[in-house]
This record gives C-alpha cells, structure tokens and sequence, in this order.
C-alpha cells in the first residue's frame, strides 16, 4: 500500500518537473544561480573591465591594477605557494601600498547585493513582461535598458567617481532575451491558434447551444479559453440543461466553470444541487416502481425542472405510460396537466413509428373542444420523452368511486355517464375514436358536478408495442369485443366501453372478470355479462336497459351513437329521478 | 450400455438463426448435439424476452444449462424412452429454476423468461417438450403432410381454441405477443411433452415465431421436397423469412434422418 502510494508520489513530482520545464524555468534558475554564488568566473566581468579601463582616471586604474595583483595572490594561494610569497609578489609590484585598496571602495555600500538583485528582478520582469509587448519593441526596450544601464555605470565612474559595473546583468538580460525568443516565438503561434479556436467555438456553442446534444456543447467549451465570456455562456448553457431535468450534463458544465473559477456567481452552490439532483434522479430510477407519494422534489436551489415551455411544479401521478406533472405555462401563468412519454419503455426498432402515431393522434385530440373533454394545449418532444400538455383539471378520477363502499348515488352516476355521452358524440362526430374509456380516464368534479374524458387517442400506446413480456400490461376490461379481436374500431367500441364504466360506477364490480388475460378476453368476447340487477336489486329498470344495450357482443345492436346513448340517459335521469333533476 | 443393433438410424441437424430485418440484438438461442454413446440426438430453440438483455441472457441460461444436465443425465440411458422423457423433464425444470433465480438477482431483468421446444430423437421415437409459442412441426415433404407438434402457451391460442377468434384475426389482436406460459416466468413450471414416431421420410422442424409468422409451411415442404434436408436449404428458409420481413428473431432447426449414411451402416452389417 505505502509502496503504491509512494510510487504515485513519485509520478505526481515527474509529472510536476514536466509541467514546470521551461526555457523561461531554466533563464530563472541560471538567474538565481548567477545572483547567488559568491564569486563569479573571471570572463563574465571582462565587460565590466574593458569599460572600466576605457574610461578609468589613473588614480582609479591603479585600483584596478591593485586589484589583479590581489586576484594574481590568490591565485598562487590556490596554486599552493604561501602568503609570503603572494606578498612578495605584490611587494615587488610596488604596488605595497595600496594593497588594500580596490574598486570596491568606489562602488556604493551594499551595491553587490543590489546587483544580484537587480540580476533576478530584470529576468522577472523579462518572463513577466515579454508576452506582453510587441515582438520588435521587445527588441528596442531590451537593448535600450542594457544600453542605457552601461551608460550610468560609465558616466558614474567618470563624473562621480562611482562604480557601478551593470555588465553582467545587461549581459544576462539580452542573453535571456535571445533564448526567450525562440520560445515566444513558437508560442505566439500556438496563441493565435488557440485564440482562433476560442472564438469560432465559443460563437458555434452560442449558436447551437439550444439545438445540439449537451456533450458537444461541452467538448466546445472546453475548447475555449477559461475567460469571463466562457464562463457566462457555460452558465447560461448549464441553466438550460438544469431547466430541461439533464442534470447530469449541468453539473458537468457547471464543474467547468468551477475548475478554473470557483467564485464565478453561485456555481458553487448549482454544482452541489444539481450533483445532488443527478443523485437523486438515478437513485429514483433504480427503484422502479417508484411510489405516489415519491413525487419529483423540487428544491429551491436547482432551477425548476421544464418541459418544453412548461415548468413543472410536481408530479400528480403516474399512468400506464409515465409520470403526469403539473406544470405551468410561464408565458400566460395557465396551470397545465403535462403527460409524458418516456421513450425508453419502448423498443428502438418501434420508437419512430410510435412517435409519428402519437403526435399524429395527439393533434388530432387537440382540435377538440367540448366542456366534457379536457383541452389538449400542446405536444411536444425532449431528448428522451414525448409530452403532452392539457388542461389541469380539479378533481378526481372516477375510479376511486368503483369500488362497493365507495359508489356514487345512481342519479349521480347517470349524470356523469350522460356527460361523457355527450362528449363522445361530439367526438365521434368529428371522427375521432377515444378507445379507451375506462374510469381512471374520467376525471369529476365532485362540487360542480362536471366530468372531463381525459386522454383522447393517446391511451392505447403502450398495448400495441410488440414487447413479449409475459405480464399483462394494459388490462383489457374495458375493452370492446371487436377491440380485442383486432377489427378496426369506431365509435361503438367506446359506447361499449363506457357501458362497462357505468357497469362498474353502479355495482362496484367490471361486468367480466377472470384470473387470467386469456380468460378474461374470452369472455368479454363471448360469454354473457350478469345483469346489474342482479348484483343490486334496487337499480331502476333503465340501468339494465342501458348497460345491456352498451354491453352487446355486437357493435351494431348497440346504441347507434353516443347521442343516442345519452337521451336514454337523459330520459332516465327526468323519468327515474323526476325529483332530483332539475 | 446400447447394442449396436438398437441404434439403426443416424440423425442430420441444421440450425440457423438471425436477428431478422428489425432488431438488432438476437434473443433467440438454437442449439444441438449429439451422444454416440446413447445414440441420442437433441436440438433446441429458445427465444428470449424480457427488456434490458434479459431476453438473451434468459434464452442463453435455457440453453447452457439444459446442455449441461443433459449431458451428465443421459449415462444411465439404456434406450428406454421413459427414461429419455424424465431426465428431458429434469433439465428443463433446472434451467427454470437457474432463469427464476438469475432474475431475481437483478433488478433491471426481473421480467426476463425464454420459450423452449425442446426435442429428442431416438430412433423411429421422437419426444418433444415445450413451453411458449415456439414450435415444432413434424413434416413429410414428400407427401405434403404437416402437423404441429406443439400448441403455443399464448392468449391468441386460447382466443383460438375458445373460437372468439379466426386464424384471420390474428394478426391484428392486440394482445397477440402475450404468452401465458414461458421458462422463467413461475418456480411451478408448467409443461407439455409428447410422444411421436418419426419416419425415414419425415422431417422434424423446429423454430421460434419470428420464423412461423412469415414462412408457409407448405413452401418448406415444397423446398425440402425439392432440395432434400441440406445445409444450404435451411439457408434458403432462413433467407425467405428474411424477406418476408420478419420483425422478430428467426430461427429454425431441421432434424431429419440421415439416410445415405443409413444405407451404408446397412451394406456393412
């Protein structure tokens, strides 16, 4: 284990060496190594020298003379001869007596350290600085500082009778500057490239940021240098993903933004929400089914969730297809009833086919207006879901009033029934066949009285994929004979349908019941339904006529249509509850 | 052990399958080997179902795990079809149990389950065992003659046996792709088997829906007629449920008795 985490270290140093490498890494360090050793080689200073000699008084070449003659002892010293003989050697020079006197006394206190300082801050400033200036004036001002730097130290020995050598470090400085350049140079190139790259995808991304799949747009912002116009555009970019529920692709991004800045707006903040949304939202999806009460949390942090142009505000529950939310259209502030489609239930070979049956019939839904039926408003499509949006309607569906201790006065029943007649009649008559009239698609208002059919064309999607699951998917209790034989249905497989609704709203029980999908589709098909008053006595006579005219095997001996359908009703309502009907 | 005298006929097998002309993944598993010791010859076809590559991992299981058992059960085979029909019986229930178990491990694949016909030939004796809609035919080409073996474990074959609806409608039924029965679906499983006696001249045909719903019957008997039972014309077969469209997996397998190396046996003997 310490090994393994000792050999990583080692990897992460290499890697550090690397990245750090550089022709402006190795100037520094020749700098620093210049500025600290205590003697520097005889040749570097041979500049220095030169000028000096050029310019020097007499009185200050005997310093320099001075000097040699000491740098000479030296130089016997380390040869291995002894003082004496250094002296000596001196002494015989005749230079005895100012044997302690160099130039250093003309140079000002503490200037060698001033020097050394001068020495790494000039190449600071060179690795700082270069970028920034234009090639051919980098040129000029290099050379017009060594220049300029030689100059004072000649005019400060002549007039003021100063030493300042300056060699060295103009020296080191145009030095510096040449090797630099090489690399500028190649840099400069890679720059303008990379600006280039910035700029096309930064407006790409802009462009296509609403149409294009998330990992593009985010292989394109990577592409682009990390600036404020990068950062806005991720941020806008990932608010849009965070309103479309992608939450995963808006952490990515927003984790692009808080790589090279952490404190840019609150992407802090986003980051752990949607982080916490992604969670979340794959936790939900293993633990299918998910229960009613599990809705969609919408936390304040995280932009609410939209589909299409409709923000969802919470889930109101799931159908045999997917979730339905409530939403709302933010354009006129309408509380809307969002059904979804995930594709995913759906096997790939049969999606396209699926989609163009689903909009085609949701269209068809939507130019429906009836007080009956509930106001199809919009569809549309996201990534991995088809949606549409209909009128929100209050109140519940009627199956929580199918079951024997929850049923509904018969007048009642006979009202609502009457109600979803009508709406069929009027659909019929604009050719469009709901197929799947069923309780849970009927949705009342208990205080207004008011029944809405919910769900026109779009309810038997599921049931015509061609998955072998085994498991009964859409119960066929419901269904019309012909309907399940496969015969092309028309308005009567509804009137048949609704007359097992009102079969049920009346007796608490569906008029066809068996353990098993072929049992049952058997005998809707052919066996008898019992009578409802068998089941309750105290049903008016109309009850049997109604329910056994919408229940016949034939569609033709049926109600002729569904208007026909609801005058019996209205006829039963005035003749049976003569009292209670207005 | 068997006397030579008691194995008289050899078998020949082909099998194909494919993903047929809309999916794209193959759930459907043939398979088939033979036991010179006992003379027996199996072959298989299972398709698979369930989302999530539950279908071919299930159809798969069926297959590997039937081939197993099989293979360390039929040593006490003595020829005794009886015999043959229990230890068919006890592969297939382990390869439920092995799918049952294998869905319960995982979530995503708890709908998983394969169809099987599972058939032995032994001899003139053939024993099929079945489960979901996929099939076995036994046909003689030179005569025409077709009958099927098995009866699909489906809701439209119970809407048929109760007359609700024509072999028309069925097309059209919406629950058409429901099966009542399948390998994986219940710890309890249910199963039918049956007995044949399979002539020199007859054929044994094996195959999963994808194959029946869009091939004729009467087209494999003419070409099995024509060309004999090849190789290159249960290629033809496959190719022809290809071009009919077949939405699903297809898959078939030919058992027929190998005449020319009868014949041969027979001059030696």
């Amino acid at each position: 284990m310490s090994k393994h985490s000792a050999k990583s270290k080692l990897k992460q140093v290499v890697s550090l060496v690397y990245d750090l490498y550089s022709v402006n890494a190795l100037v520094l360090i020749a700098a620093f190594y210049l500025a600290l050793i205590p003697e520097r080689p005889q040749w570097i200073h041979q500049l220095d020298d030169s000028l000096y000699t050029a310019v020097a008084t007499p009185e200050q070449i005997s310093l320099l003379e001075n000097e040699q003659a000491i740098q000479k002892s030296r130089a016997y010293d380390q040869m291995g001869l002894n003082d004496i003989a250094g002296s000596l050697a001196s002494v015989f020079n005749g230079d005895a007596f100012h044997f302690n006197n160099t130039r250093d006394e003309l140079s000002p206190m503490a200037f060698e350290l001033v020097e050394r300082m001068a020495l790494v801050l000039s190449v600071l400033i060179l690795i700082r600085g270069l970028r920034r200036v234009p090639e051919q004036r980098s040129l000029k001002l290099v050379f017009a500082f060594a220049c300029s730097a030689l100059l004072i130290e000649v005019v400060l020995l002549r007039f003021a009778n100063l030493w300042v050598p300056m060699g060295v470090v103009s020296q080191f400085l145009i030095a510096a500057y040449f090797i630099m350049l090489l690399q500028l140079k190649h840099e400069m190139n890679t720059h303008y490239i990379r600006e280039q790259l910035h700029n096309t995808s930064i407006d790409y991304a802009r462009e296509i940021s609403s149409i294009e799949s998330s990992e593009k747009i985010l292989s394109l912002l990577k592409q682009c240098k990390p600036c404020s116009d990068t950062y806005e555009l991720a941020y806008s970019f990932a608010q849009q993903q965070e309103g479309k529920r992608l939450y995963l692709s808006a952490a990515n991004t927003y984790q692009l933004i808080y790589d090279h800045e952490k404190g840019f707006k609150d992407v802090a903040q986003r980051l752990a929400d949607t982080r916490a949304a992604t969670e979340r939202k794959s936790a939900l999806s293993q633990c299918t089914p998910v229960p009613l009460e599990a809705t969609m949390i919408v936390e304040s942090g995280v932009g609410l969730p939209k589909l299409g142009r409709y923000q969802i505000i919470r889930e109101l529950g799931r159908g045999a297809m997917g979730v339905v939310y409530l939403g709302e259209d933010p354009k006129i502030a309408r509380k809307v009833a969002v059904k979804t489609l995930p594709y995913q239930q759906f096997p790939q070979d049969q999606l396209q086919e699926l989609r163009e049956r689903f909009f085609r019939e949701a269209k068809a839904a939507g130019r429906l207006s009836h007080p009956n039926i509930v106001t199809v408003y919009d569809v549309g499509e996201e990534r991995d879901l088809a949606y549409i949006a209909m009128d929100y309607v209050e109140g519940t569906a009627l199956d929580t009033h199918c079951r024997k201790d929850q049923l509904l006065p018969v007048d009642t029943v006979y009202s609502i029934v009457l109600q979803v007649a009508e709406a069929l009649s009027y659909a019929h008559q604009n050719k469009i066949v709901h197929r799947d009239i069923k309780p849970s698609n009927l949705l009342y208002n208990a205080e207004t009285n008011q029944v809405k059919v919910s769900d026109f064309g779009i309810a038997r999607m599921s049931d015509e994929s061609k998955t072998k699951t085994g498991q009964v998917m859409g119960s066929p209790v419901y269904m019309a004979p012909e309907q399940l034989k496969g015969a092309k249905v028309n308005g009567a497989a509804d009137i048949f349908s609704l007359g097992a609704t009102l079969y049920q709203l009346l007796t608490g029980t569906t008029p066809f019941k068996a353990d098993s999908l072929p049992e049952l589709t058997i005998k809707i098909m052919s066996k008898k339904h019992k009578s409802v008053r068998e089941l309750r006595s105290d049903l008016p006579a109309s009850a049997v006529r109604i329910t056994n005219r919408a229940l016949h095997k034939d569609p033709s001996k049926r109600f002729a249509n569904a208007e026909e359908m609801a005058s019996q009703l209205r006829k039963a309502l005035s003749n049976d509850f003569n009292a209670r009907v207005a | 052990m068997l006397s030579e005298s008691d194995c008289a006929i050899r078998y020949k097998v082909f099998g194909l399958t494919h993903p047929g002309t809309v999916r794209s993944e193959n759930e459907d598993v043939i398979d088939w080997w033979y036991d010179p010791q006992c003379a027996l010859t199996f072959a298989l076809v299972a398709d698979g179902m369930g989302g999530h590559d539950g279908g071919a991992e299930a159809s798969r299981i069926a297959a590997d795990t039937i081939r197993r058992r099989i293979s360390s059960l039929v040593r006490g085979f003595t020829g005794d079809i009886e015999v043959l029909k229990k230890l068919m019986i006890s592969a297939l229930k382990d390869a439920n149990t092995a799918i049952c178990r294998a869905s319960e491990a995982h979530d995503e694949r708890k709908k998983m389950g394969t169809t099987i016909v599972f058939a032995a030939v032994f001899n003139d004796r053939l024993v099929v065992l079945h489960v979901g809609d996929s099939r076995c035919y036994l046909l003689h080409p030179k005569t025409g003659e077709q009958s099927q073996l098995t009866r699909d474990d489906s809701v439209v074959q119970a809407m048929l046996d109760e007359g609700v609806i024509t072999k028309e409608d069925v097309p059209n039924v919406p629950y058409r792709n429901r099966l009542t029965n399948a390998l994986g679906m219940q710890h309890a499983l249910e199963y039918s088997l049956n007995e044949h006696i399979v002539d020199q001249n007859a054929l044994v045909l094996l195959c999963s829906d994808g194959f029946y719903h869009v091939v004729e019957l009467d087209e494999v008997c003419a070409l099995l007629r024509d060309k004999g039972c090849t190789q290159e014309v249960s290629q033809s077969l496959l190719e022809i449920s290809l071009n009919n469209h077949t939405n699903d997996n297809t898959s078939l397998v030919l058992i027929a008795a190998d005449i020319d190396t009868n014949r041969v046996q027979e001059l030696y003997t």
